[in-house]
This record gives C-alpha cells, structure tokens and sequence, in this order.
C-alpha cells in the first residue's frame, strides 16, 4: 500500500469514531479555498488541530519558521510552487511527517510523478472520510512505534 | 419520478436522487450533506454561495484569457485547474467532465476547440445553479414546515 495510489475500496476502512485524535496536527495545502475550507472541517471532524497554507512556498516557510505538523494534505497543481516542488523541498528539509498528495482525476502518471518526490500517498480530491480515517489510522501506528 | 411524494424531506431526496441520475451531482455532494449535519445550519448554503461565487469569477477570466488576440493559454490553464478543483469539491460531475475535455484544448492551444467546450463549461455551471437554486429552496420549504409545525404544538 504505501507508496501507492490506493482507492478507497482497497484500503482496511476503520469507523471514523475510532481514530478521534486530540494530539495530531495536520496543514492542508491547496489553491482552492474550497478544497481548503472542506479538507479543515474533514480533519477537525477526528479531533486534528488544523492550519492552511494557500500554496507550498506558504507551507514551506512555516516549516523553516519551525513550525511541525503530523500530517501535511498537499495539492499537486498550485501557483508560486507547486506540490512536486514544496513535497521535495520539505524532504530535502528532513521533514518527516506524512505527506499526503492530492491531485485530480488526471491519471496514474499524475500520481506517480509526485510520489516520487517523496509523498507517503496519494490520492483523488477532494479526500473522503474514509480515506482521513485510513490516513490517521496509518498515522497513529506510526506514532505508536515511535 | 416514480411515486412522487408531497413530503418536503422525500421531495428534496428524490430531485438529489434525479441530479445524480443525470450526472449533474455526484457522491462529493453527498459527502457535503453529511458534513452538514454537523456543522451550522447554513453551511450547504454558503458553500455553494462560495462555489458559484468563485466559479463565476473564473469563468470571467478565462473569458477575457480566451477573448484576446494572442489567447492566453496559461490563464485558462490556471484558472481552470481552480475551478475544476472548486467543481470536484462541490460534487458537480458533469461540469467537472465539462471542465476536463476544456483543460485538453487549453494544454494543445487549439482556440477553437476552447471555444466549443468553454460553452459547454458555462451551459453546465448554468444547470448547476440551477440544481442547487432548487435545493435550496426545497430546503427553506422544509425549514419554514417544521417551523410552523413547531408553533402548532399546544403549550
């Protein structure tokens, strides 16, 4: 599963009210004020603290403002730098939080092409609730072994 | 529509049920309804006055991107992508599609082929308000019902 761009029927699905999460962060990064307003409310659904960048040089500078999230959602297509760029620049930064890309349906080649900038998954916009709750499930056992 | 129901609640179910019939809807718009009944009451209604806001405004600038003598390609391209992410969000299939088969005449710069589907993109985005004009005033009705409802109890 990781590294690739599963659909959500492929993925071990918990209740979302199990993964309430009151010590997670997560940035959503996206262009569209929409995408960005709907991913917040999904997010703050599970009990995350949430901020929002409008493209990934914002994202990118609150990182280097020493800013940390658990769980970055970053957009593919954006103004000033895009997702491919900001997800390698983060990485080249030694962060370590999952990176989750989002991008249209356009294709496989789409995803492929940013995973390989250092994305953890990648999936269709805008994300389902089933799909947070894989991510935070994923999330969570990360922590766990840390 | 196979037994039609004076029900507010069944009547607005039914015409959702119709929209995604046609294409106009899909299951992003469901997941919009089951955000709702979380959120405040008017949170449907200021998304979708977000949504057509902000795509109106795309809309604009592609016109004007398309409308010059040397077409500016990088606009539609960019303001598309916006507004195709607002339409996804939003659950509009068919102007989503709409807006998809237009990003492949902007990424070939084939004016003509913009033209045609830029068409098709506003004709789609015209049936969507509309959709969601009548949503939304299927769901004042069922408000000011249970409204009155309400008054009628005996204190």
């Amino acid at each position: 599963m990781s590294g690739n761009g599963a659909s959500s029927s492929s993925l071990n699905m918990i209740s979302g009210e199990d993964v309430v999460n009151n010590n997670l962060s997560a940035l959503v990064v996206d262009d569209s004020p929409l995408l960005r307003l709907l991913h917040d409310i999904h997010l703050k659904k599970y009990g995350l603290k949430v901020q929002v960048a409008e493209n990934g040089k914002v994202a990118v500078d609150l990182f280097h403002l020493g800013a940390s999230f658990d769980l970055v959602l970053m957009d593919k297509e954006m103004p000033v730098m895009n997702g491919v760029e900001a997800t390698k620049e983060l990485r080249a930064m030694g962060v370590t939080s999952m990176i989750v890309g989002v991008t249209s349906k356009d294709g496989p080649g789409e995803q492929q092409a940013f995973m390989e900038a250092g994305l953890d998954y990648c999936f269709e916009k805008p994300l389902t609730p089933e799909i947070i709750s894989f991510l935070l499930e994923e999330l969570n056992k990360h922590n766990n072994k840390n | 529509m196979a037994g039609s129901s004076t029900d507010p609640t069944q009547q607005l179910n039914d015409y959702i049920r119709t929209m995604h019939d046609q294409g106009i809807l899909d299951d992003n718009f469901d997941q919009l309804l089951a955000l709702r009944r979380e959120q405040n009451p008017r949170f449907i209604t200021e998304l979708i006055s977000m949504f057509t806001n902000d795509a109106e405004a795309y809309i604009a600038e592609i016109t004007n991107a398309l409308s010059l003598t040397e077409v500016d390609f990088s606009t539609i391209i960019s303001k598309l992508h916006q507004l195709k992410g607002s339409t996804s969000g939003i659950g509009g299939h068919r102007m989503y599609q709409a807006c998809c088969e237009l990003r492949v005449a902007a990424d070939d710069g084939d004016k003509d082929r913009c033209d045609e589907l830029f068409l098709r993109v506003k004709e789609e985005f015209n049936t969507l308000k509309q959709c969601f004009d009548s949503i939304s005033e299927m769901r004042r009705n069922i408000i000011s019902n249970g409204t009155r409802r309400r008054r009628r109890r005996p204190l």
